[in-house]
């Protein structure tokens, strides 16, 4: 069993009328890439900043590395790589005097920290960028510019609190590159998002939130698990009687069969060889078929299944 | 890790445009406007023969009134100066009408006098003409009365000027218009407060994006704010002394001191300015704009009371509100000026400072006392 | 009118700025509003004197009543410090010490060192030198012809009320003001600049905005159309501005601001105020940020000020200050406002007063010409 890095206990923060965090628990482990997904007002940021000591909250107990978080908690601190949701960065000074004011903060040998900068750069591929300030910066370089900052003295736990909002995708694939390379390096990341997809790209293990509270939680794997559509399989057809589209219904595994615009849609509970049998069954009646594509369930039909509602509006 | 901080605060202030516009293009371009405008002012106001002309009304002749008018319009202390251009009415009222001349004084059955507006120069010679008229009828009166005494009234009429010994006090440049230059350089250090905001502004984690980010690193918030405020009020200091060289060595003003105290002053005043942003920047969740906006007012309406758009508002302000000026930030720097170069003592002097000092470090403690919190309510 | 009505939406956002700078002003205006009036009876100076009458006796009483009588008599204590700063300050313009001894010496018929001056060199202090050395000129003669001190001292103070006849002449429009309202006007000469700057630019700014400007052209609204519902909006601002101003005005100074005099100093102030809806708009087709817009709206209208005689006569400026202040608008403002008052060289005549506004009009022309020019070739080279 690995290390615990943080431990949030029960955690409620409450402002005025509003519950942000209802009795919120998390525990993440040493060398895991933590996503933590959730719609916009789910309380993601909320959890990071009371993490932070930045937020007083009502109720529950946070621990990193083993120690209560504190505001005074230096040690932690010491640790931790933060990168806002906001942009934190001082505009009169250059991409290289950012993050060397921000290393700074952490690292006190000079020559050390020199080293670490260099890297830094070299890790978010801003060495063209070095003498800009950031207001030069288009908004992906910023972002990347924002990561190096958090990253250049090397912690041991990085927290991301949405690092790709707004981002090219050149730059996205970069960010998310550079966070599972952080990780290949030793560090524990904790990474908020309302993209399913970079969550299910990068994460380990991942957590799912809604209205303040933690409904779901595992690997990718275990939380699709926790649903009964497994698969989906959509298949063009021209025409197909409603005999025969029973003939389907009565196959193994199906959950639900329809036949919609050339359509053939077709939902499994888990089973094996699912695509096989049915394609059989086609040829069989001899049935025209086209093109045929398979899905997985997203996290998007995970938090549908729990929440009975789209993880993102589009 | 203290120097670290203070470098980076320090190159921030430094490449900050605004700043750099309020606490230094400004003050220089201000100055330079009044330098423009009051230039010539004071010695306006120094006493000089006042022009005046005088028109024989139908060729009369008034010999007395010749000789008691050239008595006070010739030697050193000459109180008039006569245009002599002037032949005729029309040709006075002209020089009248383009201010070459003070008044025109008609002399035919009666004396009478055309001045343009009130003013102390028209006062002076229609007194000389009151006197003259006086003095006449004082002879007459006596010639009517007395006659037997008119040799010795005639001589007692002759009395010269040395009735009035005047003491001046030393030192020191009197040109009240320097004053504004005074208040320039209050204004200058008070805008420095706008650098004391922003420290609070980006060391608080609940101001900005910045003072968040701040907090999570492991640098005790104290070391940080005071890192901030030193390094911003070095750079307010530096401006102000720029502005301060600026006006000595090209707009030639006549501080009357020498420039090492000047600089002194400007280093309290600088401290005060950034000390009282740093207060104000501290009251809770107030907005940035509108904690600008009651530092813009307070500073601009500080200096206006102690002379920085009307001269001698400190004396007004001295008469009927003698402790606004005892706590007026602007007030306590531009008389720390004023004193050092009017008065030959520093005691003055240095209880302005005294009292500057007391200010800002009652505006330290207490904005300290505002930031300690290290956690937020909300973000 | 959906582009107008927004336009006013954003107007009343810009209102706290604009009521900032209009109360300070108010303020200021009544700070400053104490200032003796003025009329065609000539008034003598009276100047601010502190007396410390050291001699005390009959002979020394009557002259302090006489100088009390002529001119206004402060008690700013003894210590030179303190007087030092009345002077300073212009607080008090004379300190003067009747020495001991003064009776007794103007009866034996000495005049040296009666008193002792504490003063600057200038018009005052010399004012009121003549006066006490004529005093004593006069006493010395009442003397000479048998009087006490006393009896001299007093009979000087009756013979004081001998006066000359005195015209002041009048070349202004005629109409008796007082300089307060000179003064009002003059100062909107700032102010205004200011307010329309700080006011106006901000609205325009935001539809001058390179994004919401191409959203906005390619809507189904004519760019016209647009164009006239901005004019008509910066023209209701600036309508709105100058009327506060107005009624300000009205309310300080009440009738006077309807008699020919006030109606031509409205006119002079409302030609003005379009000159600077023109430098508004000109400065909004720049993309400036506030804070820029507030460093260059700061510096031009004090700049201008200073150096146009807005805050300093305009006859006590240089003459090189001056031809170059003929390229400002508001040099014209203030010669005009001047010549109406009567507070320059020049005799008011209508032609003269109209044609200042004239000059004051091309300026606003030329503004809005560079303004449209400015539009035009960034429209250009946005295509």
């Amino acid at each position: 069993m690995p290390e615990t890095v943080v431990k949030i206990e029960n955690l409620v923060k409450r402002y005025k009328e509003l519950i942000a965090l209802d009795h919120f628990s998390l525990e993440i482990f040493d060398g895991e890439i933590f996503g933590l997904l959730g719609p916009n007002g789910s309380g993601k940021t909320t959890t990071i900043n009371c993490l932070l000591s930045l937020l007083a909250f009502n109720k529950g107990s946070i621990e990193i590395f083993g120690e209560k978080m504190k505001p005074d908690n230096y040690n932690i601190k010491r640790q931790i790589g933060i990168i806002m949701q906001n942009v934190a960065v001082i505009n009169e000074l250059t991409v290289y005097e950012n993050i060397d004011y921000f290393c700074g903060l952490y690292i006190r040998d000079k020559e050390q920290r020199k080293k670490c900068v260099q890297e830094a750069i070299e890790f978010v591929g801003l060495e063209d960028f070095a003498k800009f300030r950031p207001k030069k910066l288009s908004g992906g370089l910023l972002r990347r510019l924002n990561i190096a900052c958090g990253i250049a003295h090397k912690p041991k736990l990085i927290i991301l609190d949405e690092p790709t909002v707004a981002v090219d995708p050149q730059s996205r694939n970069k960010i998310l590159e550079g966070i599972v390379e952080l990780n290949r390096r030793g560090a524990t990341v904790i990474y908020t998002s309302h993209y399913m997809e970079e969550v299910e790209q990068i994460c380990t293990q991942i957590a799912i939130m809604d209205k303040g509270r933690q409904i779901a939680i595992g690997t990718k794997e275990e939380l699709k698990k926790q649903i009964k559509d497994t698969e989906k399989i959509t298949v063009e057809v021209m025409d197909i009687s409603d005999e025969q589209l029973c003939m389907v219904r009565e196959l193994p595994h199906i959950g639900e069969a329809v036949f919609q615009g050339g359509k053939l849609c077709v939902k499994y509970h888990g089973g094996k060889h699912n695509l096989i049998r049915l394609l059989t069954l086609l040829q069989e009646q001899e049935i025209k078929f086209g093109r045929v594509f398979s899905e997985e369930p997203t996290l998007n039909d995970v938090f549908l299944e729990i929440t009975g509602k789209q993880l993102r509006d589009n | 890790m203290f120097f670290h901080l203070f470098k980076y605060e320090f190159i921030s202030a430094v490449r900050n445009t605004q700043v750099m516009f309020w606490m230094i293009a400004f003050p220089i371009l201000l100055g330079t406007f009044f330098k423009i405008a009051f230039a010539d002012l004071y010695d306006d106001e120094l006493f000089k023969e006042i022009p005046i002309a005088v028109v024989y009304e139908n060729d009369a002749e008034n010999s007395a009134f010749d000789e008691a008018l050239s008595a006070v319009s010739s030697g050193d202390n000459a109180l008039f100066s006569i245009d002599k251009t002037a032949i005729d009415k029309t040709s006075a009222m002209g020089l009248l009408e383009s201010g070459d001349i003070s008044g025109v004084i008609f002399v035919g059955e009666d004396i009478s006098l055309s001045v343009k507006s009130e003013s102390t120069k028209a006062s002076i010679i229609k007194f000389f003409l009151d006197q003259y008229k006086m003095n006449e009828k004082i002879i007459s009166d006596t010639l009517e009365s007395d006659p037997t005494k008119l040799a010795d009234v005639i001589e007692a009429m002759n009395i010269s000027e040395s009735c009035i010994t005047e003491r001046s006090f030393t030192g020191g440049n009197r040109d009240p218009y320097v004053q504004y230059f005074y208040n320039l350089l209050a204004m200058s250090c008070l805008f420095g407060s706008m650098a004391g905001l922003a420290v609070v502004t980006n060391t608080q984690g609940n101001l900005s994006a910045i003072g968040a980010r701040r907090c999570t690193s492991p640098i005790h918030k104290l070391v940080q704010i005071t890192a901030g405020l030193l390094a911003v009020t070095l750079v307010s200091f530096l401006c102000s002394a720029v502005s301060l060289l600026y006006l000595i060595a090209v707009l030639k003003i006549d501080f009357g001191a020498p420039v090492l105290p000047l600089i002194g002053i400007i280093a309290v005043g600088s401290l005060a300015g950034i000390s009282m942003g740093f207060f104000v920047g501290s009251f809770g969740r107030m907005g940035e704009g509108a904690k600008t906006a009651i530092l813009i007012a307070v500073s601009l309406i500080l200096c206006f009371f102690s002379g920085l758009m009307v001269g001698n508002m400190y004396g007004y302000v001295q008469m009927y509100a003698p402790w606004l000026n005892k706590i007026s930030l602007a007030a306590l720097i531009t008389d720390s000026f004023y004193s050092l170069n009017i008065y030959d003592t520093y005691d003055r002097l240095l209880q302005n400072l005294l009292t500057l000092c007391i200010i800002s470090a009652l505006f330290t403690i207490g904005g300290f006392l505002l930031t300690r919190r290290q956690k937020y309510a909300s973000i | 009118m959906r582009v107008f009505k927004t336009f006013l939406k954003i107007a009343v956002h810009k209102i706290p700025t604009v009521i900032m700078y209009f109360v300070i002003f108010a303020i200021i205006l009544i700070c400053t509003a104490s200032d003796a009036s003025q009329n065609n009876e000539f008034e003598q100076t009276r100047l601010v004197v502190s007396v410390n009458d050291l001699d005390n006796s009959a002979a020394s009483r009557e002259l302090a009543k006489y100088i009390a009588k002529n001119h206004n008599i402060v008690d700013i204590g003894t210590d030179d410090e303190s007087i030092q700063d009345a002077l300073y300050y212009h607080t008090l313009s004379y300190f003067l010490t009747i020495n001991e001894g003064f009776e007794e010496k103007l009866e034996n018929g000495e005049t040296d060192g009666l008193f002792e001056s504490i003063k600057d060199a200038n018009y005052k202090s010399q004012y009121l030198d003549t006066q006490l050395t004529e005093y004593v000129s006069a006493a010395s003669m009442f003397i000479a012809r048998g009087m006490s001190a006393q009896q001299a001292c007093a009979e000087t103070s009756a013979a004081s009320d001998i006066s000359v006849e005195v015209t002041v002449e009048s070349f202004s429009s005629g109409e008796a003001l007082d300089s307060d309202f000179a003064m009002f006007i003059q100062y909107l000469a700032y102010v205004l600049v200011l307010i329309m700057m700080l006011g106006l630019t901000p609205i325009l700014i935001t539809f001058n905005q390179s994004d919401i400007r191409r959203r906005m052209d390619s809507s189904a609204l004519p760019i016209s159309r647009k164009t006239m519902q901005l004019i008509l909006g910066s023209s209701v601002v600036t309508a709105a501005v100058w009327i506060a101003f107005m009624l300000l005005g009205v309310v300080c100074y009440g009738g006077k601001m309807f008699t020919e005099t006030g109606g031509l100093a409205m006119l002079n102030s409302f030609v003005y105020v379009i000159i600077f809806t023109g430098a508004a708009v000109l400065a909004a087709q720049f993309d400036l940020n506030a804070n820029v817009l507030s460093m260059v709206s700061n510096v031009i209208s004090l700049g201008m000020c200073f150096l146009c005689g807005v805050f300093v006569p305009q006859e006590m400026l240089g003459n090189e200050v001056l031809s170059a202040a003929k390229f400002l608008p508001a040099y014209w403002y203030v010669k005009a406002n001047n010549m109406l008052f009567g507070l320059g060289d020049t005799a008011f005549t209508a032609a003269k007063y109209m044609t200042y506004l004239g000059v004051e009009m091309l300026f606003a022309i030329a503004l809005f010409t560079a303004a449209m020019a400015v539009a035009r070739t960034k429209m250009r080279s946005s295509q």
